[in-house]
């Protein structure tokens, strides 16, 4: 939406279009309040990617990859659907990370994959909050102090809730 | 060979999932893929073939993506934030922080600290690097612009 409101005005200050065409067009994206928002499975093909880390690359053997790319799909999947049914924050990331252990520990059992501990580090990348705690860091550097306090905190709790569901999963079997 | 053009498929692919899941525009993808790509590159070249420091390659990879990001951005139109989130995903120390709470789970709680205490220096260094490009590109503006008022 700010996307299309920018190319917009851009497009006003090139001459391209005359301001009557542009008023048309702000009032055109103000009523649809359509954000540019993809698809679940296109989300959840994207999820399974980011579970393709490539810091795992030559840690394990390739085929690996395929179950990382299924379970990390699963995971945020899982994550997705129950953010949207109950708006309680941490729970959802608390059960998807215990999902996603389970999982990784079935396969071992199944004697799919030796070594488990990769297939998770894999399948949490797109739930960790990496990013958060690096851009907290970031803004604790541009002395904007509270909002970095703000968000360390909340990417630590996040963290943490999704670290104690697999805990939990590592504890029970 | 094979090795780095592996590297360079894997994190341009994770960058692009990444920017999926945060909605980014369609035409970024492209850009995102190349930025990814090229700084999880440079940051596999230093540690695994260079053997320096990993805070350092990190440092050199985050200070890789301010740069490529500053210079795209405006290239392209786009807002940085868009261009360096899902880059900077492949760079983030999630395996450090997942042993962090797997040694505590098995009470080993010297290791859990020592990794705890590596997770964050790593997000530190990122946070340095990407700093670090911006300061860079304003300095190199600072020295253009005081040479124009002096002539």
């Amino acid at each position: 939406m700010i996307d299309d409101i920018n190319t917009l005005s851009r497009r006003l200050a090139e001459k391209k279009i005359n301001p009557k065409d542009f008023t048309e067009e702000i009032e055109k994206i103000y009523q649809d309040k359509h954000t540019t928002d993809f698809p679940f499975y296109l989300k959840a093909f994207g999820a399974g990617l980011v579970s393709m880390a490539p810091m795992l690359l030559f840690t394990m053997p390739l085929y690996y990859f395929i179950y990382c790319f299924i379970v990390g799909t699963i995971g945020y999947g899982v994550s997705y659907y129950l953010a949207k049914l109950s708006n309680l924050p941490y729970v959802d990331l608390f059960i998807s990370g215990f999902v996603i252990a389970l999982l990784s520990i079935i396969l071992s059992k199944l004697n799919l994959v030796g070594q488990y501990h990769n297939i998770i580090i894999g399948a949490i990348m797109p739930l960790v909050p990496g990013v958060a705690i690096t851009n907290a860091i970031r803004e604790l550097v541009m002395r904007h102090a509270l909002s970095s306090a703000v968000k360390l905190l909340d990417a630590l709790l996040v963290a943490s809730s999704i670290g104690f569901g697999i805990a939990t999963a590592l504890i029970l079997f | 060979m094979v090795a780095l053009l592996l590297n360079l498929v894997l994190s341009a692919a994770s960058a692009i999932g990444f920017s999926l899941i945060t909605n980014a525009p369609h035409r970024a993808a492209g850009i995102i893929g190349l930025t990814g790509g090229l700084s999880w590159t440079i940051f596999w070249i230093l540690k695994n073939w260079a053997h320096v420091n990993i805070l350092f390659a990190n440092f050199v990879g985050a200070l890789t993506i301010g740069l490529l990001t500053y210079y795209l951005s405006r290239k392209f139109k786009l807002p940085e934030n868009i261009i360096y989130i899902p880059c900077l995903v492949n760079l983030v120390p999630g395996g450090n922080a997942y042993r962090t709470i797997l040694y505590m789970v098995q009470n080993k709680y010297i290791d859990s600290l020592e990794q705890a205490i590596t997770t964050f220096l790593i997000a530190s260094f990122l946070a340095v690097g990407l700093f670090s490009a911006q300061y860079l590109v304003s300095i190199v503006k600072g020295i253009i612009y005081f040479r124009k008022i002096k002539r």
